[in-house]
């Protein structure tokens, strides 16, 4: 009801502005040959609003048919449709001014498909199409009184396809037909198609293609020079309006980009921090399930799908016996407060670590806690190192134990032993007495014996010399003769002539002494020991050359956990016997002249274990080297 | 059978090695000085200097029986007074001492008996520390390990 009044006040109004508004007046010749007075123009109406839209385009158009003029409308479908329900509305009788040509309705997308070629408007096939409806409508118009009426909107078709040349281009056109054919033409864009800056110069240029602009709905029905002043003096202030609004939302962005590129910096900064840490860093929520993990605690976890972390308990991640830990740390920081403890965790492939932990909560502007951090600190080499310090230091205490031990043993051993000898050594014992004597000295031999291996950490103070390699080796197997000939072991030696060593010849000899004890231990009766010493060289530095002492047996061979631990001190194999120093002792003896000691070792089929070690033959012109105990 | 031409770098093992060797000991006869008794023209006076008294009299009964002329001191100072008369042939002195360690006797007698043979005799691996000290100063001394065997002490001061 609404758009009814609407419509019919505007209807009146326009009938009053047809005949009030500006217009070119052009000499027309009419197809008569008649030179005639005649109106024509080009306007172009830019509307907001559907509705008006189509109810303007009704005026225009029940005005010409009202008059007597011929109409043609070239549209989209629901324009024409809307048109034509708003005529008929208007108690015009379409289907009779549609029968004889006075009206005349074409699709603009139809028509615009006749003569697009390459998404430019021909000006042939455009004249070829639209020429025979004009001569058309004039036919009908001549039976009557009265011009053509024309509107279209295909420009503003391809104003919307993004086509602007295309659309001045065909704009153009019309104008050349405009002329031609003393139309009356209209066409319309919506006032959206302009609502870009860039497009103000395309807006200017449009324009400039008809010779009249009807505005928007809300300046196009002004009545009078007061009121259209009014509206001028409104716009401009709309305009200033709009400009200090621009203005100050240009403001605000560059002020939002400044505060976007602060943050960026510092969420930047704490990114590098986050990355370039090698601790693990990670938030979690506030149920302690994992959110995030920092790509250096990714590595150090030897993460390889972060996905399967993600979302799960931190706590359940620690060893068991670490987990109450883990849980009053993370209860510590949910409260406040900084947790922290140390504790095991294996990494996803499964390599123990040991880690020192500290979480700190996160909060939100408004202070409330929103989440937790967590950074955790790999410390496994740290604890390994503690722990070897540890044994460093048993191990020191233990040597000063023992040379206390052995202070007080050994005065008795020798005052007990010397009696025993003058004891076994006075003339006319008898016999028995003789061989209890006997073997009270062998047994006490044999507690020396072990004071000696257990207690006194040999310690050879004299200076380096040249030792004989042959003679050093002759000296040791000699030792231990007896023990080889009561287990029948075969020994087989190569030595090469000529080889000598500068060292101290006693060490030397207590590091070739322990691996022959080995080899003799772990070997079976009638078992097999090579012995080779050949001139050799430094496996790392090619210069240093020296000899290489290479000792193996077919005996038992050593498995890999024993292999792995045979030169940790007080470690032993032979528990009843052994006091797990031998190889230690030799490999520190080996290495204090700058030489190494290596080995291979099997069970099964074809068992057995070499050891070889490599002294370099010294600098008699060099630093005395001293020994540590 | 005994490893022979034992230097005194290796005399520290010495005692395991005779011991591996037993029988050793029954070699060691009052007749085996004459080699020594015939080089001096006398029986080699010897003084055992060891804080306990069991060992300093034990070793020097060993050796009195063993062709030696021995005598046992408790205390390195009473040693130190003895050599004023007479210097002997062989010291044979303990290291760790209360008052006056081996060390510091076996220099002394170093510097006013220079002839005389020193053997140091200890049970304590501490002897290295006052070893490396007489070391620093000039002065090179045998060491033997406690125990020693009797066998074996012979052996050593023979040679």
């Amino acid at each position: 009801m609404k758009i009814c009044l609407t419509f019919l006040s505007g209807w009146y109004l326009d009938l009053v502005q047809l005949q009030s508004r500006k217009r070119e007046i052009h000499d027309c010749e009419t197809p008569g040959g008649q030179s005639a007075l005649s109106l024509v123009s080009h306007s172009v109406h830019f509307y907001e609003d559907d509705f008006v839209f189509l109810d303007k385009l009704s005026e225009f158009a029940g005005a010409a048919l009202g008059s007597g003029s011929a109409c043609v409308v070239i549209a989209s479908a629901p324009h024409r449709a809307g048109l034509t329900e708003r005529l008929e509305h208007l108690a015009i009788n379409l289907r009779f001014a549609a029968g004889c040509d006075q009206f005349i309705a074409l699709d603009a997308e139809e028509t615009l498909s006749r003569f697009m070629v390459y998404d430019r408007p021909d000006r042939e096939l455009f004249l070829q199409t639209i020429e025979p409806i004009l001569f058309r409508a004039r036919a009908a118009v001549q039976r009557g009184n009265g011009s053509i009426t024309a509107f279209g909107e295909m420009v503003a078709v391809l104003w919307d396809k993004g086509q602007f040349e295309a659309a001045i281009e065909l704009e153009n056109i019309w104008n050349e037909v405009v002329a031609r054919h003393s139309l009356i033409l209209r066409c319309a864009y919506p006032l959206r198609c302009f609502a870009d800056q860039a497009r103000y110069a395309l807006f200017q240029r449009i324009c400039m293609e008809h010779t009249e602009t009807i505005p928007t709905e809300d300046y196009a029905s002004l009545s009078g020079e007061a009121e259209r002043l009014r509206m001028i003096s409104s716009l401009q202030q709309k305009a200033l309006l709009v400009r200090t609004v621009v203005d100050e939302r240009e403001k605000e962005i560059a002020q939002r980009k400044q505060v976007e590129e602060r943050l960026r910096r510092s969420e930047q900064f704490a990114r590098n921090v986050v990355e370039s840490s090698d601790d693990c860093v990670k938030l979690l929520d506030l149920h302690g399930r994992v959110e995030y993990i920092s790509p250096p605690g990714v590595r150090a976890l030897e993460i390889e799908d972060l996905n399967e972390i993600l979302g799960r308990r931190w706590v359940d991640f620690w060893r068991e016996e670490d987990r109450p830990k883990a849980e009053a740390a993370l209860t510590a920081a949910k409260a406040g407060g900084v947790g922290s403890f140390q504790g095991e965790c294996s990494t996803q492939r499964g390599t123990r670590k040991s880690w020192d932990v500290k979480i700190t909560p996160i909060r939100n502007v408004d202070g409330k806690i929103e989440g937790l951090i967590a950074v955790s600190r790999d410390i496994t080499e740290l604890r390994h190192a503690q722990q070897m310090a540890v044994q460093a230091e048993k191990l020191a205490a233990a040597g000063r134990m023992a040379a206390t031990i052995a202070h007080e043993i050994n005065n008795p051993l020798e005052a007990v032993t010397n009696f025993i000898y003058l004891a076994r050594t006075t003339p006319g014992l008898p016999e028995d007495v003789s061989r209890y004597l006997e073997i009270a000295d062998r047994e006490l031999t044999r507690v020396a014996q072990i004071a000696q291996k257990t207690l006194g950490f040999y310690r050879d103070t004299s200076k380096n010399r040249w030792v004989e390699v042959g003679e050093l080796i002759q000296d040791v197997m000699q030792i231990y003769e007896r023990k080889l000939r009561y287990k029948n072991i075969q020994t087989y030696t190569s030595i090469d002539s000529g080889l000598r060593i500068y060292v101290k010849q006693g060490e030397i000899k207590q590091a070739l002494a322990n691996l022959i004890a080995n080899a003799i231990d772990a070997s079976k009766t009638g078992g097999k020991i090579w012995i080779r010493a050949r001139a050799s060289r430094h496996w790392s530095n090619r210069m240093e050359t020296g000899v290489r002492i290479t000792l193996a047996d077919n005996g038992s061979g050593m498995p890999p956990e024993v292999q792995q631990r045979i030169f940790i001190p007080f470690f032993t194999t032979k528990a009843e016997v052994g006091t797990g120093i031998g190889l230690w002792v030799t490999k520190s003896i080996i290495e204090q002249y700058g030489g190494y000691l290596r080995f291979r070792s099997r069970q099964g089929e074809r068992p057995g274990t070499a050891m070889s070690f490599f002294v370099p033959d010294g600098r008699p012109e060099g630093k005395e080297i001293t020994v540590a105990a | 059978m005994i490893v022979s031409g034992l230097c005194m770098t290796c005399l520290g093992s010495s005692f395991w090695f005779s011991s591996l060797a037993p029988g050793a000991q029954n070699e060691s006869q009052p007749g085996e000085n004459r080699d020594v008794i015939a080089t001096l023209g006398h029986r080699p006076l010897v003084l055992v200097v060891d804080d306990e008294p069991l060992i300093a009299d034990s070793v020097a009964a060993i050796l009195n029986r063993n062709g030696f002329d021995a005598k046992a001191f408790y205390s390195g100072m009473d040693a130190v007074r003895s050599v004023e008369e007479q210097c002997p042939d062989i010291v044979l002195t303990d290291v760790i001492m209360p008052d006056f360690d081996g060390v510091r006797l076996a220099m002394a007698i170093r510097a006013c008996c220079p002839k005389s043979r020193i053997v140091l005799f200890s049970g304590n691996a501490a002897t290295s520390a006052l070893l490396d000290h007489a070391v620093t100063n000039g002065f090179f001394f045998e060491l033997l390990t406690k125990p020693v065997h009797p066998a074996q002490l012979l052996k050593t001061l023979r040679a």
